[in-house]
């Protein structure tokens, strides 16, 4: 059982390579070159606005910053410093700074994802009432 | 990301609660079916191996948050941690608490992939795309949920003490 688990953990490995990970461009792309991408990362800078439209620094996991040109339009909330802003569009390399032009965006507020957190701890204690309660169930 | 931890709890416990009300004996795996309903997350000690050893352990780990992964983790635990006699059972429970967990994260919503149901015979990922992870939308729902089946149970237990 022990070898099977050794086995699953390791050929979870092999999920490494192919798949895309939140935050990093789906594919590499060439200098000069437009490609379909998704990016996800944090709102580094504060929103300046311009015709409605919403330009935001943000900063991938791979370190790299680009600037999202968002039409404020695509979005039901204003963005703040540490959301978390999800892109999908097409990431030009041939401008002085690379950009996306987002073709669907969303926005995970910076206290959604304490929530989440938070939420999450919340059921520790259940877990451990249970625990407690089932002491039958459990030989340790 | 997933559904917070009370979510999941939350509508584990109310499965629970409506077991409990079909057959009263399996009052005792309610633990085994709850902790089922978040063992498929143990892959998230990556945050902790990661912030201590500084060890990226995302993709290996992350194959214990699909079902064959986890159901094996699932037996494993039955046979290490459960009683002889509640073994069995309780690892069914176990495994019906991972079912109930991968049925909830299926419902979620991320902006591009799902999850591998089907590793290592396949890579194709699924999900409905039904909640955003980070909204209270599918708390409100396994609250109702469960305190619905809190309801309920309350009800049996008061009309089964009035009988004895």
């Amino acid at each position: 059982m022990g070898f099977l688990v050794i086995l699953i953990y390791f050929s979870g490995s092999i999920l490494t390579n192919n798949e895309t990970q939140i935050g990093e461009l789906t594919s590499n792309p060439k200098k000069y070159d437009k490609t379909e991408v998704l990016v996800a990362g944090y709102v580094i800078g504060s929103p300046v606005y311009e015709n409605d439209t919403a330009k935001i620094v943000i900063e991938s996991s791979r370190g790299s910053k680009i600037v999202l040109i968002i039409n404020s339009s695509l979005l039901n909330i204003y963005p703040n410093q540490d959301d978390i802003i999800f892109a999908k569009g097409i990431y030009y390399d041939s401008e002085p700074t690379s950009y996306i032009n987002i073709d669907l965006v969303h926005v995970r507020t910076k206290w959604g994802q304490r929530f989440i957190l938070l939420r999450s701890i919340l059921a520790i204690p259940i877990i451990v009432f249970f625990l407690r309660k089932s002491r039958d169930l459990v030989r340790i | 990301m997933m559904p917070d931890w009370l979510t999941h709890v939350l509508i584990g416990w109310g499965v629970a609660n409506f077991l409990v009300l079909k057959r009263k004996d399996l009052e005792m795996y309610k633990a085994a079916l709850i902790i089922g309903s978040i063992l498929p997350d143990i892959w998230h000690i990556r945050m902790l191996i990661d912030y201590v050893i500084g060890i990226n352990l995302t993709w290996p780990l992350y194959a214990f948050h699909t079902p064959l992964g986890a159901a094996i983790v699932a037996v494993l635990l039955g046979v290490l941690f459960l009683t002889e006699k509640y073994r069995k059972q309780g690892t069914l429970f176990l495994m019906g608490g991972v079912s109930i967990h991968f049925c909830l994260d299926l419902m979620l919503n991320h902006i591009e992939g799902g999850h591998y149901l089907l590793f290592p015979f396949s890579k194709q990922l699924y999900e409905l795309k039904i909640f955003w992870p980070e909204t209270f939308t599918y708390l409100w729902i396994a609250l109702a949920f469960w305190g619905i089946s809190q309801i309920l149970s309350k009800k049996l237990n008061t009309i089964t003490a009035s009988y004895i």
